[in-house]
């Protein structure tokens, strides 16, 4: 495996008495798409936003680049090139979607407390916005976001993450509620970006899953049950188990 | 005991008393933006309704305990009647239209006050039966109708705890505070318990002015006046948190109180400050909870 | 209504005003003159409340700064120079803003919404009682701020008419001067914030700088409205902090339509002439008042101006905005 670029040690996280994660040690490696899958409430959640710097962690820590980044607001870990999607689409509704988009790509400017010219006139911007729009597939950038579909809405989501050319993506559960057209322009650019970045995948699509994931780990109540090469995980017995009764790995 | 404790315990006394007070009117205003979700900026404005109702009432029938006994139901019937033509509308609603159509809500209030009972200022007679006052050494005295005012105060916080800690309607309560969902698994109609809760609420500050007028007097302002400091109660306190709201009472009664004394000519900025520290220290209140 | 009509009706509105001198007599024209200030209050507002989505019930704070800032900065009997005083009003107030916004801006909601009428009400309590300001009888500015630059006097406050092209001035310059910012990269951030600040702070914007600055240019456009105020009447009283004139400036972003800069100033006009006109029907004007701005909030959801004006902000993917 090369050489990880983001990695948490023995991550938990306890709410009360709950424990959401434990002892959770797991890494992201650029070129490389690994899944995390599990029941609900299987604290994949959770983990992601541990990581995306959205939640503190009670124990454990977090490397970034060799750099420790536990206690980093989600706004500097994003500038660092840490960029997540949310389970719950979670955009600018009053914008359009290539204002969403170009705001998205404003955030890796160095400083935006400009006043005097227009945002529009930065042409870089611009080009991002557009380049991303296409990536995911959306059409008719000038429609307000409130008024696209739910799938066209995750396909926002999406772009907007990718706007500044994050180093890791922590996708939490990008696929659902896509009709399977656009599930399927997804899945292959999600294939795209694994060649060069680090990609944590929570999904339930298990045919997404395994076309794409080169690594798979399985998360039940807040622990890795089992990590490793997806085909071995999916044989492993711990893992059947455990999903008896709530979704079938097939 | 000396001249000088004994004057410090007067104080104490107050500013339980005017504590107390302010709890009845904040307790409401905080359940009604706890539980509804809404901000309502007439609620001070029962606290005048209340005292005007009292001041009339008491010229009609004579007897402070009997314009009570029909001013409650008359400020209950008035809220739920508000509740229906103008909250109603408002429960989805941003918190600035609710603040803007409550604050034309104080507008009308007002106004009609001062077209039935003009602007002056009027007292209104301490009931009989406690009309008198304790001697305290030194020649210092206590009346002990602020010792009534204070007990019945705490009668109804103790109700209070009692409906809210033992019963289901407490629960609904409670749940309604955090949790939408809750209420409706409880098979409570939220639409019903809002309207109680509101009245409720209006009510018990209509009550603080009935109980209050014999000794706070009954004047335009008043309305206002403790609106904006039942405000700061609440969110000292922590909205929807009745725990804090009494806490918070008792601490700006006290500091009020103390605050007249010892600092007059900045008299009015201590409650502020009090209220700018602590939020600068807690950003939700003391009990509230974070967003 | 589409942008192009609002546009021209706005143009239109400006002419008229710029005409009405010709016609207007002087209370009429004061009227009109304090209106435009009051625009120009709410204007700032709005950039707070409908732009950035931060609702402060204590902007009077600046309005007030501004005005006894006059006050302060004025010789007893002899006339302050106006361009020196706007520098340093617009410094101290920047500053103060700088200073009250970094404490309030840690509380959201309905708590940042009583923190900052806190602060408004801390001004008006130290300025009523303190005696050196007036007390809440409220102080007097005998001499208007004098205009001249060396010996070139451009126009004279106290004539009521230059009075009133100054405001209109003022009023234009403030209106292009926040459309200018709002459509630059710090207007899309704030207006990002509004819309959803989590997910602004997600993408790597460390959102309090951008509500702050948002935070003080709002309370120094306050401060200049509040400024020239005090130089129409000559006086100052703690009312200029009072909570009734937070929320009325309040009042008329949201029943003009707030997000949209045209919204508060159809707001000022609609509103001070609405009350003026009232009162001067009948003693109890506050009553059919009230009862304005109840039936406006239950049927003009989006004010007056925002009834049938969208944000137009990308409505296209390149468009430029209005």
């Amino acid at each position: 495996m090369p050489e990880p670029i983001l990695v948490a040690e023995r991550l938990s996280r306890f709410f009360g008495g709950l424990a959401a994660v434990s002892e959770v040690s797991i890494a992201f490696a650029r070129g490389e798409i690994h899944a995390v899958i599990g029941p609900n409430g299987a604290g994949k959640s959770t983990l992601i936003n541990l990581l995306s710097g959205h939640m503190a962690p009670s124990a454990g820590r977090i490397r970034y680049e060799g750099r420790d980044i536990v206690g980093y607001p989600p706004d500097r870990i994003a500038r660092l090139g840490i960029a997540r999607s949310f389970q719950r689409v979670n955009v600018f509704s009053e914008f359009s979607v290539f204002e969403n988009c170009r705001l998205a790509a404003q955030a890796g400017l160095t400083s935006s407390m400009r006043f005097f010219r227009s945002a529009l006139s930065l042409r870089e911007l611009n080009d991002t916005a557009e380049r991303v729009i296409a990536l995911v597939g959306l059409r008719d950038a000038g429609r307000l976001a409130h008024a696209l579909s739910h799938g066209e809405r995750r396909q926002l989501e999406i772009a907007m993450t990718l706007a500044n050319s994050p180093k890791v993506l922590l996708l939490d559960e990008p696929l659902a509620g896509m009709g399977a057209d656009e599930a399927v322009v997804i899945v292959r650019l999600i294939e795209e970006l694994g060649r060069d970045q680090a990609i944590l995948l929570v999904e339930h699509d298990m045919d997404a899953v395994f076309s794409v994931a080169r690594r798979l780990t399985v998360m039940v109540n807040g622990r890795i049950v089992a990590t490793g090469n997806p085909v071995t995980v999916r044989a492993n017995p711990e893992v059947r188990k455990a999903y008896l009764g709530t979704e079938e790995l097939a | 005991m000396s001249d000088g404790l004994i004057f410090f315990l007067i104080q104490v006394l107050n500013g339980i008393q005017y504590g107390l007070l302010l709890f009845l009117v904040a307790s409401g205003l905080t359940l009604v933006f706890g539980i509804i979700g809404i901000i309502n900026l007439a609620h001070g404005s029962f606290y005048m309704v209340g005292a005007y109702i009292a001041f009339s009432l008491v010229r009609a029938t004579g007897t402070l305990w009997l314009a009570i006994l029909i001013g409650l139901p008359l400020t209950m019937i008035l809220g739920v009647a508000l509740e229906l033509a103008f909250f109603r509308p408002l429960y989805r609603r941003d918190h600035l239209y609710q603040v803007l159509l409550t604050y034309g809500l104080i507008l009308v209030l007002e106004e009609t006050r001062s077209i039935l009972f003009g602007d002056d200022v009027h007292g209104v007679q301490v009931p009989a039966l406690f009309d008198f006052s304790i001697p305290l050494s030194g020649g210092l005295t206590y009346p002990v109708y602020r010792f009534v005012i204070s007990a019945i105060c705490l009668l109804v916080a103790l109700g209070m705890y009692f409906v809210i800690q033992r019963t289901r309607l407490g629960m609904a309560i409670r749940a309604g505070a955090s949790d939408r969902e809750m209420l409706q698994s409880l098979g409570i109609d939220a639409g019903l318990l809002f309207r109680f809760v509101l009245a409720a609420g209006l009510t018990l500050a209509a009550f603080a002015g009935m109980i209050a007028a014999p000794v706070a007097s009954v004047f335009p302002g008043m309305g206002n006046q403790i609106l904006i400091i039942s405000f700061v109660v609440v969110v000292i306190g922590g909205i929807g948190s009745i725990k804090g709201a009494f806490i918070a009472s008792l601490l700006i009664g006290l500091v009020d109180t103390f605050g007249q004394i010892w600092a007059p000519q900045i008299a009015g900025m201590t409650v502020y400050v009090l209220m700018a520290a602590i939020l600068l220290w807690r950003p939700a209140g003391l009990f509230g909870k974070r967003a | 209504m589409n942008q192009r009509i609002a546009r021209a009706s706005f143009l239109v509105a400006l002419i008229l005003l710029a005409l009405i001198p010709l016609i207007g007599d002087k209370y009429e024209l004061q009227l009109l003159s304090k209106i435009m200030l009051m625009a120009i209050f709410a204007m700032s507002l709005d950039l707070l409340v409908g732009f950035t989505g931060l609702v402060s019930l204590g902007h009077a704070a600046f309005f007030g700064l501004g005005g006894y800032l006059l006050w302060f900065l004025s010789p007893q009997y002899a006339a302050t120079n106006l361009w020196l005083s706007l520098v340093e009003v617009v410094a101290i107030a920047a500053v103060t803003a700088l200073l009250i916004g970094s404490l309030v801006l840690r509380s959201s909601g309905v708590y940042f919404i009583m923190v900052t009428l806190a602060f408004a009400q801390m001004f008006f309590y130290y300025t009523t009682g303190a005696k050196w300001l007036g007390g809440s009888d409220g102080a007097y500015i005998y001499v208007r701020p004098s205009a001249a630059i060396f010996d070139w006097v451009p126009f004279n406050l106290a004539n009521y008419v230059q009075f009133y092209y100054v405001a209109l001035v003022l009023m234009i310059g403030v209106f292009l001067l926040l459309r200018m910012i709002l459509r630059s990269l710090f207007g899309r951030a704030i207006q990002g914030v509004k819309s959803n600040e989590n997910r602004l702070r997600s993408l790597g914007f460390p959102t309090f700088r951008y509500k702050l600055a948002s935070f003080v240019i709002a309370g120094t456009v306050a401060s200049l409205a509040g400024y020239f105020s005090a130089a129409q009447f000559g006086f100052v009283n703690p009312e200029l902090f009072g909570w009734k004139l937070s929320g009325e400036v309040l009042m008329m972003v949201i029943l003009g339509g707030m997000g949209t800069l045209y919204g508060p100033i159809l707001g000022a006009f609609v509103l001070v002439l609405v009350e003026t006109e009232l009162a001067g029907m009948t003693k109890h004007w506050l009553l059919p008042m009230g009862l304005f701005v109840i039936l406006a909030v239950l049927f003009l959801p989006r004010g007056i101006a925002g009834m049938r004006l969208r944000l137009s902000f990308g409505r296209s993917a390149r468009e430029a905005d209005a």
